[in-house]
């Protein structure tokens, strides 16, 4: 059969997104009209890191201007069922309610909530809430947590360690106990907040004639919420329809269903009148955090530096309540799964926690635990090259994937099919001129008073994951691995395609258009894209783990194909022709070579609606539409690697990065303008979560960082030009040839940073292991402080 | 001040001529957003530090959230929907898509009006420059890389099409 042609897939398409957002036009959801008789929250949260609330006195906020009511956690309660998370096996299970009721656990849980004309008039009654605290002693650190003795965050389970997942090799702990040299460090690293430039936000409606939700909000997986949403509010999910419009970023933040749309539906359903709000600034900064960890790492090698075993024992503080409803260990779990990398190691172990603490839940942030896994390895496989006197490039070399070994499978189960590990480190090292910048200016002050460091990471990102995959990692079974595709053509012709995938800003309506474009051999015009709203979208897993353009693309996919035969087929009865030599392009179908043989797919939508002249051929059914789903089998790994070039200013300690290049392999790229926009990105964001970010407690759990002024996220002067080339290893998993590429830039830039870092200090300090890295951190390094 | 006093202002915003009733402790961001309903103007942090509610008052770029909207009462005010013109979009705006410069676009409006305000001030901007001048504007998405080469590149068509203006003239 002809093979459909190329002309949309792997070429810089424009974004079809991009003319409303440019021209002011997109509507984000603080932007959507309100209905008639909105009403607006604000929330009285907990100035406390543990407390026991002795008394609300709402009388004085009720009583103020424009207020209709004022709520506490026992009214929330009330209308709703708690959310309820699983503990660790022969423990109760452990309950949140979605407000607190007599004990606050962290600063900016809730406990009361104004409803107002305004949001204007809300904040002010805010003020007027009384609440008497008696103030509680708080575990805030790892350390605390699992101290023994140390205070229980939630009194009725035996500790503070609600997730544990362990696994080994059989025979790791002997290859250890027999191996000629073990390295051996502790990684940690600060909290960090995702920082969406627009925050969450929702407008919610409960029609009390149908019993219906209508949720509008910032979500990032619409059935996820649509579940827990109906779940909270015991409404049959049919009943409950969550749409996201515009969504102005996420990075995995918005994944969750915190607490305040559950509230804010139970208002709706409460007073019959729609409810808006819209976090401010400040409380997505004091609530919404990931990547909190300690790994301890080991690593075994031969006298040659091959990696003979890895073991990581971690443990993720996720605050206070576990967000993930049904799993407390998403950033556990990828802890323990991501820590082979690019590596050929055959035995592996891990020991992976998470813990509660007095501090706000956490949710997923791009790169989950991987960027932390990346700088463990690399940092102890430099390590151990200095110890053998051996390059640490070479070290690299030794251990690294190549084509000879695969496919090979890690020693998680996951097969690497195809790779590109030493070409790209080998591109990496020669663009940025490596041996010659290590060997004259590396470690070395320079006339200007800064020292040059020159450092390359070389990563493998797990992506594109599937059922079977999730539930190894002991994920909830609502977040499966699977997505959706719902194509139709209609009657005039063009087609729309529903995808269970919402976007944040990742370009969907442009890439699954491409494809669809390509199969259907339509102009990209006349190919629509619609997602996040679940009265429309097919179930599915969602977008997020870089799994998009692998998960949804494959069922795009699997739609197009099939909608592709149908219009073979139906064509082949218009031209009397073999279905066979039937190619669809330029929205026609038509047999090559024989220009009397071609007729419009117009006109056989309109066959297929049986609105032309012609009828359908016998036993074709009416209508020309498809859903299809596709679950990858296993995962898939993208490759890379980044090398950077930097100067640490030894009277400030200031860095600046003077070249940065990623040599990257995703696949087949579908289009590489939005691959590139995603690498980039990423590595601004992982350039972040080294130099500029992290968020601060004071010793009683006070967030200490809730402005853009104390949080800072890179900006114009932080980040570098930024120079990307690629390696398509084309994917032998899916149909497509697609790997992920959303998290990649992250998980490589930390780790790479943090090598520049080091051979920058090399001669005061033998690594860094915790991150961030700030000018302070490193003037102590260069003080001989650390 | 009682919190619910109202004060008529008058001012040209995208060159339409505006009188409103405006609360006085309206922030210029709302009254723009909310009472006018140009909603293109977006807010992200609140104080003043992240630059996506950034628009022109009489021709120089300040952020909407952090002043009242009775402080611009006859002033004229533009909006990223009065940058583009009316057989399309401006070079910026152009530039913007061609070099993806955008991603979930929150953050796009405020750099658009910076990058005009950027142009008008200096006409043919090196990085650097740029990449100062936009410092106070944040993007969480792009990396920032894609707009210094779209701002760059809307400089070149804009000084390409008013040289071709003044040879055919």
């Amino acid at each position: 059969m002809a093979e459909p042609r190329s002309i949309y897939v792997g070429a810089p398409v424009f974004r079809r997104e991009d003319s409303r957002l440019l021209l002011g036009r997109a509507t984000f959801i603080d932007d959507v009209p309100e209905p008639f008789g909105t009403v607006f929250l604000a929330f009285a949260r907990s100035p406390h890191a543990h407390a026991r609330i002795k008394s609300i006195d709402t009388s004085a906020a009720m009583a103020a201007r424009g207020v209709i009511a004022v709520l506490t956690g026992a009214d929330i309660a009330a209308g709703t069922k708690p959310i309820v998370s699983p503990t660790l096996k022969g423990e109760p299970q452990l309950v949140r309610q979605n407000m607190a009721i007599e004990e606050v656990r962290h600063v900016g849980e809730t406990v009361a909530v104004v409803v107002a004309e305004n949001a204007y008039l809300a904040e002010d009654a805010i003020e007027l809430v009384e609440v008497e605290y008696e103030q509680l002693p708080c575990v805030l650190s790892i350390a605390d947590a699992l101290a023994p003795g140390s205070a229980r965050v939630h009194e009725y389970l035996a500790g503070n360690r609600v997730f544990n997942l362990k696994y080994e090799v059989p025979g790791t702990a002997e290859v250890f106990s027999r191996a000629q040299h073990v390295m051996s460090d502790r990684f940690s690293s600060e909290r960090l907040s995702g920082v969406a430039m627009e925050t969450r936000g929702f407008l919610t409606s409960f029609d009390r004639g149908t019993n219906k939700l209508r949720h509008m909000s910032t979500a990032q997986l619409p059935h996820k919420m649509r579940w827990e949403l109906a779940d909270a509010l015991q409404l049959p999910e049919m009943s409950v329809q969550v749409i996201a419009p515009h969504v102005g970023g996420s990075f995995g933040m918005k994944t969750v269903t915190f607490p305040e749309d559950v509230v804010g539906a139970v208002i709706s359903r409460k007073l019959g009148r729609p409810v808006k709000w819209i976090q401010d600034r400040q409380e997505d900064l004091a609530l919404m955090h990931a990547r909190e960890y300690r790994f301890d790492v080991e690593m075994a090698f031969d006298a040659d530096g091959h990696i003979l075993a890895v073991r990581n024992t971690a443990v993720v503080n996720i605050g206070a309540y576990p967000l993930w409803i049904a799993t407390a260990g998403i950033e556990a779990g990828g802890a323990g799964h991501h820590m082979m990398g690019p590596y050929r190691i055959k035995h592996y172990a891990y020991d992976v926690s998470s813990v509660v603490t007095h501090k706000a839940p956490v949710a997923s942030y791009r790169g989950v635990a991987s960027p932390m896994c990346a700088l463990s390895t690399e940092t102890l496989l430099e390590r151990m090259a200095a110890r053998l006197g051996i390059d640490s490039v070479e070290v690299r070399r030794r251990n690294l994937l190549r084509p000879a070994d695969l496919p090979f499978v890690n020693a998680v189960g996951i097969p690497h099919d195809t790779a590109s590990h030493l070409e790209c480190l080998d591109k990496a090292l020669a663009l940025t001129d490596y041996e010659q910048f290590k060997r004259t200016r590396s470690g070395k002050l320079g006339a200007d008073g800064k020292y040059r460091g020159i450092g390359i990471a070389c990563i493998a990102d797990h992506n594109g994951q599937g059922t079977s995959i999730a539930r190894s990692r002991g994920q909830s079974s609502r977040w499966p691995g699977y997505d959706g595709a719902f194509i139709r053509i209609e009657p005039d012709g063009k087609a729309v395609c529903h995808v269970s995938l919402a976007s944040q800003g990742q370009g969907h309506q442009t890439v699954f258009a491409q494809i669809i474009a390509d199969e259907l051999g339509l102009p990209i015009e006349d190919v629509t894209i619609e997602h996040s709203d679940t009265a429309m979208m097919p179930f599915g897993t969602g977008t997020a783990a870089a799994r998009a353009a692998v998960a949804g693309g494959g069922a795009v996919l699997k739609a197009s194909q099939r909608i592709a035969a149908k219009l073979r087929r139906i064509a082949s009865y218009l031209m009397e022709a073999s279905p066979d030599d039937i190619v669809l392009a330029n929205g026609k179908a038509a047999v090559p070579g024989a220009p009397e043989l071609s007729v419009d797919i117009r006109q056989i939508a309109a066959t297929a609606y049986v609105i032309g002249p012609q009828n359908l051929p016998q036993g074709e059914t009416i209508g020309l539409e498809a859903t299809e789903f596709y679950d990858p089998p296993t995962s898939s790994y993208s490759n890379a690697t980044h090398a950077v070039q930097l100067a640490v200013d030894s009277k400030t300690g200031q860095v600046t990065i003077e070249k940065y290049v990623v040599v990257h392999d995703c696949g087949k790229r579908l289009n590489p303008l939005i691959v590139d926009g995603q690498i980039i990105g990423g590595v601004a964001q992982g350039i972040g979560s080294v130099l500029t970010e992290a968020m601060r407690f004071n010793e009683e759990g006070q967030p200490l960082t809730t402005t853009l002024l104390d949080y800072t996220v890179p900006t114009f002067l932080d980040v570098p030009r930024i120079e990307v080339h690629h390696i398509e290893s084309v994917s032998t998993i899916n149909p497509g040839g697609m790997k992920g590429v959303g998290e990649a830039g992250t998980i490589g830039a930390v780790p790479a940073v943090v090598m520049a870092l080091n051979a920058a200090m090399v001669q005061f300090s033998s690594a860094l292991t915790a991150l961030p890295v700030w000018p302070g951190t490193l003037m102590d390094v260069m003080h001989g402080k650390q | 001040m009682n919190s619910n006093e109202t004060m008529r202002i008058a001012l040209t915003v995208n060159g339409q001529r505006v009188t409103a009733e405006v609360p006085a402790r309206y922030l210029l961001a709302d009254f723009v957003r909310h009472q006018l309903r140009l909603t293109g103007t977006h807010v992200g942090c609140a104080h003043g530090a992240c630059g996506a509610c950034t628009v022109l008052l009489d021709g120089r770029p300040v952020r909407s959230c952090t002043i009242f909207a009775v402080q611009v009462d006859g002033s004229e005010l533009q909006t990223v929907e009065g940058l583009c013109r009316e057989d399309g979009m401006s070079p910026l705006q152009e530039q913007f898509r061609t070099n993806h410069a955008l991603q979930c676009g929150y953050c796009t409006p405020g750099m658009l009006i910076s990058a005009t305000a950027l142009l008008s001030e200096i006409p043919d901007p090196s990085e650097e420059q740029i990449r100062r001048y936009m410092a106070g504007n944040l993007c969480r998405c792009t990396g920032y890389q894609p707009i210094v080469l779209a701002i760059r590149a809307a400089a070149d068509m804009i000084n390409g099409r008013s040289e071709a203006r003044e040879r055919s003239s």
